[in-house]
């Protein structure tokens, strides 16, 4: 009988621990709703664009928004679906999704705001880069380095969109880095030079691609988009080495 | 508040726990893959410590992945070389340099400033080695007229040891630079003269030219004449039917000779 006693108050013990332990390290509820970072409490909805929905938070993506307390997709429309997570359309009309797999534009067209609409002007410059890499045995490497620019025009603003494509061949596995900027020039003016993002999803074998685009409200005369190789990392197996690189900018000029 | 504390202290650490984990994930002994007999372990496309310390856990995973293609590539194509009895000749290996660089058009300018920087930057390698806390004084001796100041960071991540500085080839004038241009030109003749085996029987129907010249053209107000684009588009279909055949055989090597045995590098 003690023994069992004794058994019990150790349970009961070993609960208490438990329990006064838990909740010594569980912090009360901290913050207002849809608020963190305890306790300076300023952080609302992890940072991420969302809105306070009954209390939790509605996160803008998937073309989800709050209606009346409630966190839906496309207003709470039954008759809309969500285009790849950004514009929501009626499936009976033709509609284009900017990203991903939904509706395309035909090649001559792009995607403005949910519509298809005509590229206004396309061109392409190709010229041969080359790359001398130290590294024993690698030496002269010749890449050619290719801009595409498209403009088109989307409800008063112009958008210029630019692809550089760089076909690397066989080499393809040795460069571990590719760094590229690019520029827009018109009538004398000029963007700063952007490092592109990494658009590999098109290209063919051995070839790799950047991407980057514009939105601008005037009419860009003389528009010239302009890729520069910034860098390339040959990867050798015990290690990697930047290229020496010569003819780095393409210069690739709009059709009047 | 101490409890408090006391947890996240626990959190940290199990966290801090996870990430060494993944940072070590593999033993660099396990074999990742077959192409046919030969193993290929992870210790022959790990990267190196410094280097992956400057990435992201996703970039390491990219770059390992892109190592071990690098190297099922290269054993593909060494045996299919040795299979094809492929060679290349001392003579096709220079007509192959000297077409290279007379396609790049280097001028004695652009010859010379290379060869300064291969010397400055075995300089001041070879300095930093000596002296690791002199990189900013280095840098305005040596190199601050040549390259930025974000490349020599790089040189000095990158090539941070005597013995990967004796990987680099350091030159003095052209011929140097086509010496050691000599390895990768006639890797370029051999992958010429094997693409040539593989697609030996592609050809282009005049059938296949009209209807691609129809194509291009159907939105044209004034089309050019068919004669004029001829020579053109049958090269351009020739191309990429070439680029299709050397593609599916490619996929057909690895079909019957690779095997990915790691679950992690499965994917592509």
């Amino acid at each position: 009988m003690k023994t069992k006693n004794t058994l019990f108050r150790l349970v009961l013990l070993g609960i208490y621990i438990l329990l006064s332990g838990t909740a010594l390290a569980w912090p009360p509820p901290p913050c207002s709703p849809c608020i963190t970072n305890w306790p300076a409490c300023d952080v609302f909805c992890g940072g991420q664009p969302a809105s306070c929905c009954n209390q939790s938070c509605c996160y803008h993506t998937n073309c989800k928004s709050c209606v009346n307390g409630a966190c839906v997709v496309c207003g709470g429309d039954p008759n809309l679906l969500c285009c790849d997570g950004k514009t929501c359309y009626d499936p009976n009309e033709k509609h284009c999704c900017e990203y991903g797999d939904g509706t395309t534009c035909s090649n001559d067209e792009a995607c403005c705001n949910g519509m298809c609409v005509p590229k206004r002007k396309v061109a392409s410059a190709t010229e041969a880069l080359f790359a001398y890499f130290l590294v024993e045995g690698v030496g002269l490497r010749p890449y050619n380095h290719t801009v595409h620019e498209i403009y088109y025009s989307c409800i008063n603003i112009q958008t210029i969109s630019s692809i550089v494509v760089m076909r690397f061949g066989p080499d393809i596995n040795n460069i571990a880095t590719w760094v590229e900027k690019h520029k827009y020039s018109w009538n004398g003016d000029e963007t700063d030079w952007v490092t592109m993002t990494i658009s590999d999803g098109l290209v063919g074998e051995g070839e790799g691609a950047r991407g980057c685009s514009v939105q601008i409200s005037v009419t860009p005369d003389g528009l010239k988009g302009i890729g520069k190789c910034d860098s390339l990392l040959w990867d050798y197996g015990g290690g990697h080495a930047p290229g020496i690189i010569t003819n780095a900018e393409v210069d690739c000029a709009m059709p009047e | 508040m101490r409890q408090i504390k006391l947890n996240y202290f626990c959190i940290v650490n199990i966290l801090l726990f996870c990430m060494s984990s993944l940072a070590s994930r593999l033993d660099p002994n396990s074999v990742i893959a077959f192409v046919k007999e030969r193993k290929i372990t992870y210790n022959e496309i790990k990267l190196d410590i410094k280097y992956a310390s400057t990435l992201t856990l996703e970039q390491i995973k990219k770059q390992e992945q892109r190592r071990l293609w690098r190297k099922i590539d290269d054993i593909v194509f060494q045996e299919a070389v040795h299979d094809y009895h492929i060679r290349a000749t001392e003579s096709e290996i220079d007509m192959q340099v000297d077409e290279t660089f007379e396609k790049a058009n280097l001028s004695d300018e652009q010859i010379h400033k290379i060869c300064r920087i291969s010397n400055a930057i075995h300089d001041a390698l070879i300095a930093l080695y000596q002296k690791p806390s002199a990189a900013q004084e280095i840098y305005q001796e040596k190199l601050s007229s040549l390259i930025s100041e974000d490349d020599w960071k790089t040189w000095q991540t990158l090539i941070d040891s005597p013995e990967k500085l004796k990987r680099l080839v350091i030159c003095n004038d052209i011929n140097d630079l086509k010496r050691n241009s000599r390895e990768s030109a006639k890797n370029d003749v051999l992958r010429a003269k094997l693409n040539k085996i593989i697609t030996k029987d592609v050809n282009v129907s005049e059938e296949e030219i009209v209807r691609a010249y129809r194509k291009r053209y159907k939105e044209a107000k004034v089309p050019p004449e068919y004669t004029a684009v001829h020579n053109e588009i049958y090269l351009e279909l020739l191309e990429n039917k070439r680029q299709d055949v050397i593609s599916d055989w490619k996929k057909s090597q690895y079909k019957n000779k690779v095997k990915i045995i790691n679950d992690e590098f499965k994917e592509s």
